[in-house]
């Protein structure tokens, strides 16, 4: 048990990052990673969404979808879900830890379209995880994506004072960059502690 | 769901105002399930027929032109197959006795890997053929595929002729009784190089 | 109705990927035969005209308040109806794609264009948009496919092009046709790295070359 937990979170933060690796949220990635600061704060917004995600799909999953056969309903009852839970925990942020609302509140909305959380309930259930392993997953897979987008971030601060080329200022000097750390999370391959 | 969605209004809104909501909601949500419910209707026999044709194909890719006959699976088998951790879907005895065909399911990157594996009565596996997988398209699934890897054997090819023992096992990467993987799959060639472990030590159970 | 701007808009000066930036994980993830390109492309354009239509037929039944929620279960429920179908009729492509068929739920380009056209607009623009910027967003989708393929395996038309018996069309299973021979091309770009700095490179390559189409339009504003 404990192994397979360990397991699942080397392989969900290093390697098979959810945005360096299996190209899942993609968009936020992109989006909201132009300040060091912002890049954390979606990061952890991000792990919190999917971590809570995790487990309540996977309950919908096995104690209503699963026993009445309705497998085919996954899609559209886990985005439903996770539209919801964001929109719930927008509003129990809001009254109760104003704080974290503020920090946190533009990029909830953003959360819902995150294939990121979408990508980790789909995979708890096709990997066959039970509760515990999911609700792993879920979090570190957040974590994973908390590491890669504050790394990023930090390069992209830098890149804002870089001469290059009229044509790559942006978004396509980003997007090379995303590259060039996908090829160093390449390296993580192939390395298996447990 | 239509209840949730609809709280944060509670607020500042009239009740006629949230039945009015949650009623559209609810509604859209029904219609949807319905037509799925519709489409999964006249799409479930397809797939499922599709699945048993790819499974005869795979176990004709294993044993070419072998009748196959099903053989119960004993607890000494599902306990192996705990042990490694994979599912235990079927085992076929190949009429004539040359072997066995194993399905076993070990977790992949995304999801299971619904795999066969052909094992030879001297124990080496006769070949491996990946019915369904759901890993990641162009990187896991080129595994499946039996794409070539460094070495330019396919992943699935260069287990045949190979033997494991429970003491002596495939391993990725490294080992004595080593397979190679393809860059960025290797947690694919993992669970297959799982799969075809298990089958092995199956396979000497099952005697 | 204006069709050809429309047309124009979803091709190029608004194109879903390389100008609006959105979708961008299955462009990423799949671009990697001709096949998984035209099959992924054309998912997409379904959902993106069927969620369209239905969204903008029904914008006075759906309240303000609850559209989002809305949106939602109407194109789950598309993307759902086309994940079925691909298992039963086109195996070889729903295997392809994998878990990237059911995530259309969250392609960005389907739900903002059901915010921004197909809430606010009638059927029949609505429809248009949702081809056109299907059609954008699967002309970048196979254009990056061709490249990655050829870069990566060296060949044209994966999937699709089945030469080894002749030339036949098939739906998936085929290696292409091999251009450069094996073991020439960089299989580096059809890892996630690759498919990054590809985009990059396109989006970068999209930028030079409306910048200059911009700048002749300007001289020519000024010469007249």
């Amino acid at each position: 048990m404990i192994t397979s937990i360990l397991a699942i979170s080397l392989g969900a933060i290093l390697t098979n990052n959810f945005i360096l690796v299996q190209f899942l949220g993609i968009c936020p990635f992109m989006g909201v990673s132009k300040k060091l600061d912002t890049a954390v704060g979606m990061g952890a917004a991000v792990t919190f969404v999917m971590g809570l995600a995790s487990a309540v799909t996977w309950l919908i999953d096995t104690v209503l979808l699963q026993p009445m056969g309705l497998e085919y309903m996954q899609t559209v009852a886990f985005i439903l879900v996770i539209a919801s839970l964001v929109q719930f925990i927008e509003m129990f942020l809001q009254k109760s830890v104003p704080a974290l609302y503020t920090a946190l509140g533009v990029y909830l909305p953003l959360i819902t379209t995150n294939c990121a959380v979408l990508g980790v309930a789909q995979a708890n259930i096709t990997s066959g995880y039970n509760f515990i392993e999911s609700v792993t997953y879920g979090i570190t897979g957040g974590l994973g994506f908390l590491l890669a987008i504050v790394l990023f971030a930090s390069i992209r601060e830098r890149l804002e004072f870089a001469d290059s080329p009229k044509c790559f200022e942006g978004f396509p000097l980003a997007l090379v960059t995303a590259g060039l750390m996908a090829l160093a999370f390449m390296g993580f391959s192939g390395l298996k502690v447990w | 769901m239509s209840g949730e969605a609809v709280k944060k209004e509670k607020v500042q809104m009239d009740p006629k105002y949230i039945l009015k909501l949650s009623i559209t909601l609810l509604v859209i949500c029904l219609v949807v399930a319905l037509a799925l419910g519709f489409v999964n209707g006249i799409t479930a026999d397809k797939i499922a027929a599709l699945q048993e044709q790819a499974k005869q194909e795979s176990l004709q890719a294993v044993f070419p032109d072998a009748t196959f006959n099903e053989v119960e699976i004993g607890d000494e088998q599902l306990a192996v197959a705990t042990e490694y951790g994979v599912e235990l879907m079927y085992i076929y005895e190949v009429a004539d006795g040359s072997g066995y065909a194993i399905e076993v399911g070990p977790s992949g990157f995304s999801g299971t890997i619904d795999m066969i594996v052909g094992i030879n009565a001297d124990g080496s596996v006769a070949g491996i053929s990946v019915i369904s997988n759901t890993e990641t398209a162009g990187i896991g699934t080129n595994v499946c595929s039996d794409k070539p890897n460094r070495n330019g054997v396919g992943v699935l090819s260069q287990f045949i002729g190979l033997t494991a023992t429970a003491d002596n096992p495939f391993t990725v990467n490294s080992g004595s009784n080593q397979v190679d993987a393809i860059s960025g799959a290797t947690v694919t060639t993992r669970a297959i190089t799982t799969g075809v472990n298990a089958a092995s030590v199956i396979y000497g159970t099952l005697g | 109705m204006n069709f050809g701007k429309q047309f124009k808009e979803g091709l190029l000066t608004n194109n879903p990927v390389l100008v609006q930036l959105l979708g961008l994980c299955s462009v990423l993830a799949i671009s990697t035969s001709l096949f998984n390109g035209i099959g992924m492309g054309v998912c997409v354009t379904l959902v993106l005209i069927g969620a369209n239509v239905v969204i903008s037929a029904l914008r006075k039944v759906i309240p303000d308040k609850i559209r989002i929620a809305a949106f939602i279960v109407i194109i789950a429920g598309f993307v759902t109806v086309i994940d079925l179908l691909l298992k039963a009729y086109v195996p070889a492509l729903s295997n392809s794609l994998g878990v990237f068929i059911p995530l259309i739920v969250v392609n960005c380009i389907i739900l903002a264009r059901a915010e921004s056209v197909a809430y606010k607009q009638g059927i029949g623009p609505s429809f248009i948009d949702g081809l056109c910027q299907g059609i954008g967003y699967t002309i970048t989708l196979v254009i990056l496919c061709i490249v990655r393929e050829f870069l990566g395996y060296g060949t044209f038309g994966g999937g699709l092009i089945d030469v080894s018996n002749g030339f036949r069309i098939v739906l998936g299973g085929a290696d292409g046709i091999r251009i450069l021979p094996e073991g020439v091309a960089a299989s580096l770009v059809t890892m996630p790295c690759g498919g990054f700095i590809t985009l990059g490179i396109m989006i970068a390559v999209m930028n030079w070359a409306m910048k200059k189409a911009a700048d002749k339009s300007a001289k020519k504003e000024e010469t007249k």
